[in-house]
């Protein structure tokens, strides 16, 4: 027996399977048997490929190893296990249901959200590095201002229905006098002193900012190294800003983006928001632009990562960015 | 004129009864009225249906082991078909009970391939010679000693071919060529069209050739061609 299919086209192969059904079309057989008569390979071919046929069709039936008759037992168990199958259905179903359910992870919107805060604070911290080394009258209301949006963009929500009352709650919590009265203060009595104020008015989130709020700022402007809230004021305009909104800037910066829940509760103990910043007189920095163009940059794309990591929250982002240009921020 | 649905007995072999050899629970034909037994299986007479098994256990059990290759598997079709055949009685219109059971393993054994997916592999129990393995049958009248060795190797060899597919091939193979279905029968059952019935056997063929070149001195003096 010579085997040459390795050679044999497997449509012509085919075409003689086919032939030896005589399951081939008239036209086909006809073509097929001229070719057999051309080709005496082909011929061989097919005699081969027949024997090979033959030789299955020739196998004898198998002895069935035992007998395969059904007993009454056998019966009813087929039958039970055909009612128990039918009752277990509904038991199996949901199971089933959920895995071949299309999966939404749910820490995707919060790794859209922490990778928010990432990029705010990294943004942050190049805008930080560009900012003017003198200290701005206005510095501080925008940093806290920054931390406010940056705490909107990091929970996602943006809804800041809190921070109209913030507002009011500022003054109480921080008097002008206080930072008038301490200014001439001895650096490290200054910051204790800061501290118990911050721990009344803001006792989980404050201190640690108080602490490491001079670590930002010290190294560039000997005038800002003291504590924000004891910082010698060229004006009395300043000397009226709230301490405590001053104080959080540096440890934030710095990168404690991790609570966001935190850092949005401080942001309203502390009392300002972006609104209330820009809104303020004291936003006349020499060089305004910079920082808030750098700012823009930086929440949008915070919410562009959102939106790319988590697509379902698209809508929820947009609202958060009709908020902020509500609130006099748009979004470039 | 090729010899289409033509089957050819094995040279080395005697013609049996359809190839199938007699058993002692086999009852006499004579006294075997199918449709009779139908009937009363149909009303609940196990004992009839019991007849009916024992006349076609071996063809079902063949057709299983073919497809499965494996002697437990193979059993367990061939309980499981007859089983569901005599509980699904009502829904059998008439024709040839055995082809219509021959179906049911078919189909039995095709859902249990493909949801273990297995693959071909040797299960050397049951290669000749292993311990499972008990050969092909012997022919009810085997002419000399030396005809039956040389059959039953042969019809090794060539199982062991057909075992060496892969599932879609050896279905549709074992459907077509070893239990002479037609191309129409074996796209109904397996729910492929008749291209592919058509594609699958010729592959199948070809593969089965090739595979008894190990064995070639196995075979008869007229299977080979003249270029030996």
């Amino acid at each position: 027996m010579d085997f040459r299919d390795d050679a044999l086209n497997p449509d012509t192969a085919e075409l003689l399977s086919a032939y030896i059904d005589d399951a081939l079309s008239a036209d086909e057989r006809r073509d097929l048997e001229a070719r057999l008569r051309a080709e005496p390979a082909l011929q061989q071919e097919l005699d081969t490929l027949r024997q090979t046929v033959a030789l299955m069709r020739a196998l004898p039936e198998r002895k069935a190893p035992r007998d395969f008759t059904l007993t009454p037992e056998m019966v009813a168990q087929a039958d039970a296990a055909r009612t128990g199958a039918s009752q277990a259905a509904p038991q199996i179903r949901p199971r089933i249901v959920p895995r071949i359910a299309p999966r939404r992870p749910i820490w995707q919107p919060l790794t859209a959200a922490a990778a928010a805060v990432l990029i705010v604070a990294a943004g942050l911290f190049v805008i930080f590095d560009q900012l003017p080394l003198t200290t701005q009258p206005g510095d501080q209301v925008q940093v806290a201002a920054v931390f406010t949006a940056t705490a909107d963009v990091s929970v996602g929500t943006g809804a800041r229905s809190a921070q109209p009352e913030v507002l009011d709650v500022v003054p109480q919590a921080a008097p002008p006098e206080t930072a008038v009265e301490e200014a001439a203060v001895e650096e490290a009595a200054v910051e204790e002193a800061a501290e118990a104020e911050m721990a009344d008015s803001v006792p989980p989130i404050a201190e640690e900012p108080a602490q490491a709020a001079p670590d930002l700022r010290q190294p560039t402007t000997p005038t800002v190294a003291p504590a924000p809230t004891q910082m010698p004021l060229p004006s009395p305009e300043i000397a009226t800003m709230p301490e405590a909104a001053s104080i959080p800037s540096g440890p934030r910066t710095a990168g404690a983006a991790d609570d966001a829940a935190e850092t949005d509760s401080a942001a309203e103990s502390e009392g300002l928001s972006f609104e209330s910043a820009e809104a303020d007189p004291m936003l006349a920095t020499p060089d305004p632009a910079l920082f808030v163009d750098g700012l823009r940059l930086s929440v949008r794309a915070a919410l562009a990562a959102i939106i790319e990591q988590a697509p379902a929250a698209a809508p929820l982002v947009r609202v958060l960015a009709a908020l902020l240009t509500a609130l006099g921020i748009p979004l470039p | 004129m090729p010899d289409s649905q033509q089957r050819r007995q094995h040279p080395t072999m005697q013609p049996t009864d359809q190839g199938t050899r007699s058993t002692p629970a086999q009852p006499d034909p004579l006294q075997f009225d199918e449709a009779l037994l139908l009937d009363q299986a149909r009303q609940g007479d196990l004992d009839a249906f019991n007849r009916l098994v024992l006349r076609y256990q071996d063809r079902i059990y063949s057709i299983a082991y073919r497809l499965m290759s494996d002697p437990a598997s193979a059993a367990d079709m061939t309980q499981e078909a007859f089983l569901m055949a005599y509980r699904k009685l009502a829904d059998f219109r008439g024709g040839s009970f055995r082809s219509w059971v021959s179906r049911i393993v078919v189909n039995r054994c095709y859902d249990e391939l493909r949801r273990y997916q297995r693959r071909p592999a040797d299960y050397l129990d049951d290669l000749p010679g292993g311990d499972s393995d008990d050969g092909p049958p012997l022919p009810a009248d085997a002419p000399s000693p030396e005809q039956a060795a040389q059959t039953n190797e042969l019809n090794a060899a060539v199982e062991n071919c057909i075992r060496a597919l892969g599932d879609d091939q050896r279905l549709v193979l074992v459907m077509a060529d070893v239990e002479g279905q037609s191309y129409q029968e074996v796209a109904e059952a397996l729910g492929i069209n008749l291209g592919t019935v058509k594609s699958r056997l010729s592959r199948a063929r070809l593969a089965v050739r090739r595979c008894l070149q190990a064995v070639k001195e196995l075979l008869p003096p007229e299977f080979r061609l003249t270029d030996e």
